[in-house]
């Protein structure tokens, strides 16, 4: 988090986290879609040339004059690929919440779990726990035919009770729902820690 | 095979995630400091950045460049290159970054490993005058940075109780 005092501004980082080709920049590129342009900035993707993230996904929105402060929220995807560990961590750095996009579909699941073990362990090195981070789960790809159920999805991973949501990103069903919930997680999370 | 997943417990005493607060007076006099730069310099863009990609002050622009996205590239940059010293073997990170072009110039210097501050320049002025100038305003910035700690009543200042439900209105409005 960023509080800029001179501008009223405060500045929340968004990680969108999960395996390779669960949706993440599917996520961004609706929510991007969504916003009018007033209230956003551009889309960058760091993509290969098949099309996969490298790097990062990352746009930033802003909301209108809330009792004379402007709070911005920064979206970042990390690249989902196992032999991008590097980059996952470094865009993990500084986030003030997470959101994990799994995939549905079963033979998904490995990587699915794979990745939040990913997550966990590079929030260890930064000496940080995912039970302490604002953290929301989406459910992808729910219009496919070989998926999970969400109760087993939900045992297999949602072991810290986030909430969650069904998504079917490239159709926008489910993305910005995530991302309202995410954003009040870490208003709340900011609250909590205020009044500590 | 059975798959399951085992965390770590929940642990009270992890670190929070950083934050980083700027009094009104620390931005002016960083924005002076920045704009003074950029005069010494015939700079056309000078930024100051966090490590985190928060775009904090800037002074000029480029026709058609998104300095908020420009800031997320940069410290990513140095956020790439601080792992690949890493993999290298150094404890040190890499502290500043040159990149030449044809028609103009790119140098970004970390500020205290937190910040840093971007210039660019045309091949008319050299690589050592920025070098000078830039190490001169980063002493100054790191100076106004460590004197006046930000205070922690001005988080509670920034979001009051109203906040939470204001955001929600809000964002109802601009996502639907």
């Amino acid at each position: 988090m960023f509080i800029n005092w001179a501008k009223r501004e405060i500045s929340i980082k968004i990680v969108y986290y999960g395996p390779g080709l669960s949706g993440k920049t599917t996520n961004l590129e609706y929510i991007y879609s969504k916003i009018d342009p007033s209230h956003r900035g551009e889309m960058v993707s760091l993509k290969t040339k098949d099309d996969r993230t490298i790097f990062f996904d990352f746009m930033e929105f802003k909301l209108g004059d809330i009792k004379g402060k402007i709070p911005r929220f920064r979206l970042y995807t990390v690249p989902g690929q196992r032999f991008y560990a590097s980059s996952r961590k470094i865009i993990l750095s500084g986030a003030d919440g997470i959101v994990f996009v799994a995939d549905s579909q079963r033979s998904r699941l490995r990587e699915n779990m794979d990745a939040l073990l990913d997550l966990e362990k590079n929030f260890i090195i930064e000496g940080r726990t995912l039970a302490n981070v604002p953290y929301v789960i989406q459910y992808n790809k729910r219009d496919l035919d070989q998926i999970l159920p969400v109760g087993l999805l939900q045992k297999k991973l949602n072991f810290l009770d986030a909430p969650y949501f069904e998504a079917v990103a490239n159709r926008g069903i489910g993305v910005v729902d995530t991302l309202k919930m995410m954003i009040q997680l870490v208003i709340e999370d900011i609250e909590r820690k205020l009044r500590a | 095979m059975t798959q399951e997943i085992m965390m770590i417990p929940m642990n009270e005493k992890s670190t929070p995630e950083k934050t980083i607060i700027l009094s009104e007076e620390q931005f002016w006099a960083i924005s002076k400091l920045i704009s003074s730069l950029k005069g010494k310099l015939n700079s056309r863009l000078v930024i100051f950045g966090d490590m985190d990609g928060q775009l904090v002050s800037r002074d000029g622009e480029i026709p058609g460049l998104d300095t908020t996205v420009f800031t997320a590239l940069m410290a990513s940059d140095f956020s790439a290159t601080k792992e690949m010293a890493r993999i290298m073997g150094s404890k040190n990170e890499f502290k500043l970054h040159y990149h030449e072009g044809s028609h103009q110039h790119l140098y970004i210097a970390s500020v205290g490993g937190q910040f840093f501050l971007a210039v660019i320049f045309d091949p008319s002025v050299t690589l050592g005058m920025v070098r000078i100038f830039t190490k001169k305003t980063i002493e100054k910035i790191t100076k106004i940075i460590e004197a006046q700690p930000a205070e922690e009543e001005q988080i509670t200042q920034m979001i009051d109780s109203e906040f939470k439900s204001l955001v929600k209105d809000d964002l109802n409005k601009i996502l639907g």
